[in-house]
């Protein structure tokens, strides 16, 4: 395993489109700050810099970790490359992981990234801003829940990369899921609740409602449908990825 | 003698269809390997059954003289259909990702030394992509040879290289097995070439391992001359030899005579028989490579598949 990380690692080095998507990401991020600023002529209502903290993760983060994520995961198929790997006596599970834990990683550079051009340039804009009692419990809940949302989606991108073995066509069908989701969900609850009479909330147990819940102050609710989804999502893309690859020829 | 590779009763089905069936198969330790067969036959199945690409639907692959095939594929390098490269990456790159990948020690000098070996040392910061078809193959096969495999599984090696490439992985694969001691298996169209090259060879046709048989075996088969057909072998062997002063007269495993070339007339060697009363089953001219005779025994195979309806 450290063997496949270690050369993984090497690999995303060496991945121009990971440098690429975080380059842009970040200069979306800084982009976001600087409309602010110089569309209002300041922060919005006095905000500063720890107001807009929970602004300072994007949800364009995720499609930037699945333009990378696919590259990356599904183009060792694509090359051929896989069967380097998987010849040498490598456990499928233990290759998967590895490029699980390495899409995490793209994640987390690209929510850091995201993160730190966002709040620096807005402290450098707005000032610190005033802080609540509960701010520092609040910002460290928050940024471990859209961590863990985002990695959801990262394992999601990876799952798909390997049961499709095309980074096109992964990257694809990666976006499809993240964009539309929504939609789906929101029918199945009008189907659900028009047709078979069953209440439900279906469409805020998505990942991306779920990053979207963190804007808004925290409750106890939307912390325990974070994890809940968070973990939950984790856990079947984890399986969805791993069982078919252990059966599949590797081509 | 030692197996690096042995199957038994190998078989893999794709749906209702098998592509290889009931195989058993022994690569020796030291061997260069000619797996030959049509396309299709069942040859890149089989290699990548071997080393753990696809799994079998039946049967035991043994690696090693070992059951644990995860340790000792460990000990292997392939080539299996295509160069495997990463084209944004230079050939050090690529070298040094698989080094990481097989723990190698001394990246640098392990790299340097495998690109020297297949005549890539000097390719600097050119990628990949831009190499020729036979760069790229050489270049996967430094790959393989990462982490000083003992067996080297090589499917199609020189396939779309030019006359000079197929030269140069020749050469290349004999220093290896002759240097390095690496056992190779290796898998071509190219008969031709493959038979400088092998010392061992396995015919796969629909499937089925036709024939296993060594590069002494196989000169002897196919020795080129008159082969005829005859009701009575001894008499005719006693007649061809006073009448015509032929000495070295071969029978054949399958109940022929094998009179070296040239020797006489076929014409006047035919009446002679006749006239002795010795009946001429047939007669002809055999030609003496592997690709005739490998033509001929999967000739042979189909009409026996055919026969029994399969």
């Amino acid at each position: 395993m450290k063997n496949l990380l270690s050369s993984d690692w090497y690999k995303l080095r060496r991945l121009k489109s990971f440098w690429v998507c975080l380059i842009i990401n970040m200069g979306l991020a800084l982009a976001n700050v600087s409309l602010i600023q110089f569309s209002n002529g300041g922060a919005l209502d006095g905000m500063g810099a720890l107001d807009y903290f929970p602004r300072c993760f994007s949800t364009s983060t995720p499609l930037f970790a699945c333009i990378s994520v696919s590259i990356f995961a599904a183009g060792e198929f694509g090359y051929g490359t896989m069967k380097n790997i998987a010849s040498h006596g490598f456990r499928r599970d233990a290759i998967f992981f590895s490029k699980t834990l390495v899409g995490w990683l793209i994640s987390l550079v690209y929510i850091v990234g995201y993160f730190l051009f966002t709040f620096f340039p807005a402290l450098i804009f707005w000032g610190v801003g005033t802080a609540s009692e509960t701010f520092v419990t609040d910002a460290l809940l928050i940024a471990a829940l859209q961590i863990l949302l985002t990695l959801a989606f990262s394992t999601l991108f990876t799952t798909v990369a390997f049961l499709l073995r095309q980074s096109g066509g992964a990257m694809a069908i990666s976006i499809c899921i993240m964009q539309f989701s929504l939609l789906g969900a929101s029918l199945l609850q009008l189907f659900l609740q028009e047709v078979l009479h069953i209440e439900n909330q279906l469409p805020h147990y998505l990942i991306s409602s779920c990053m979207n819940a963190l804007y808004d102050p925290l409750t106890q609710e939307v912390i325990q449908r974070c994890l809940l989804v968070g973990f939950g999502f984790l856990i079947v893309f984890l399986l969805c990825g791993l069982l078919p690859l252990r059966k599949r020829d590797i081509k | 003698m030692e197996t690096v590779l042995e199957t038994k009763d190998l078989t893999k089905q794709f749906g209702g269809k098998t592509a290889v069936s009931h195989v058993d198969m022994e690569v020796h330790r030291g061997d260069i390997y000619g797996f030959i067969g049509k396309n299709g036959a069942g040859k890149t199945t089989l290699i990548r059954m071997a080393v753990g690409l696809a799994a079998p639907t039946s049967g035991s692959i043994r690696l090693m003289g070992s059951d644990h095939l995860e340790e000792q594929r460990r000990k292997i390098g392939t080539v299996i259909e295509y160069p495997a490269v990463f084209p944004h990456m230079t050939a050090k790159e690529n070298m040094e990702a698989q080094c990481r990948l097989l723990g190698v020690k001394n990246v640098k000098k392990e790299t340097d030394n495998l690109l020297e070996i297949v005549g890539l040392g000097d390719t600097g910061k050119k990628k990949a992509r831009n190499f020729s078809l036979g760069m790229k193959q050489r270049l996967a096969i430094a790959l393989a040879l990462i982490g000083n495999p003992e067996f080297l599984c090589l499917d199609e090696p020189t396939n779309g290289l030019d006359p000079a490439g197929i030269v140069e992985v020749r050469d290349l694969i004999q220093r290896l097995n002759r240097e390095r001691q690496i056992t190779v298996l290796i898998s071509s169209h190219i008969l031709g070439e493959l038979s400088k090259l092998a010392t061992r060879y396995g015919i796969i046709h629909q499937g089925r391992m036709l024939e296993q048989f060594t590069a002494e075996e196989l000169e002897e088969r196919c020795r080129s001359g008159l082969e005829i057909h005859v009701d009575n072998r001894e008499a005719a062997v006693k007649l061809l030899h006073e009448q015509f002063r032929i000495a070295d007269i071969r029978p054949l495993e399958n109940g022929g005579l094998l009179l070296p070339e040239p020797c006489t007339q076929p014409a006047l060697l035919n009446q002679a028989l006749i006239q002795a009363g010795i009946m001429v089953d047939s007669l002809h001219t055999r030609q003496g490579d592997l690709e005739h005779y490998f033509m001929q025994v999967t000739s042979q195979a189909e009409a026996a598949f055919a026969r029994a309806g399969q």
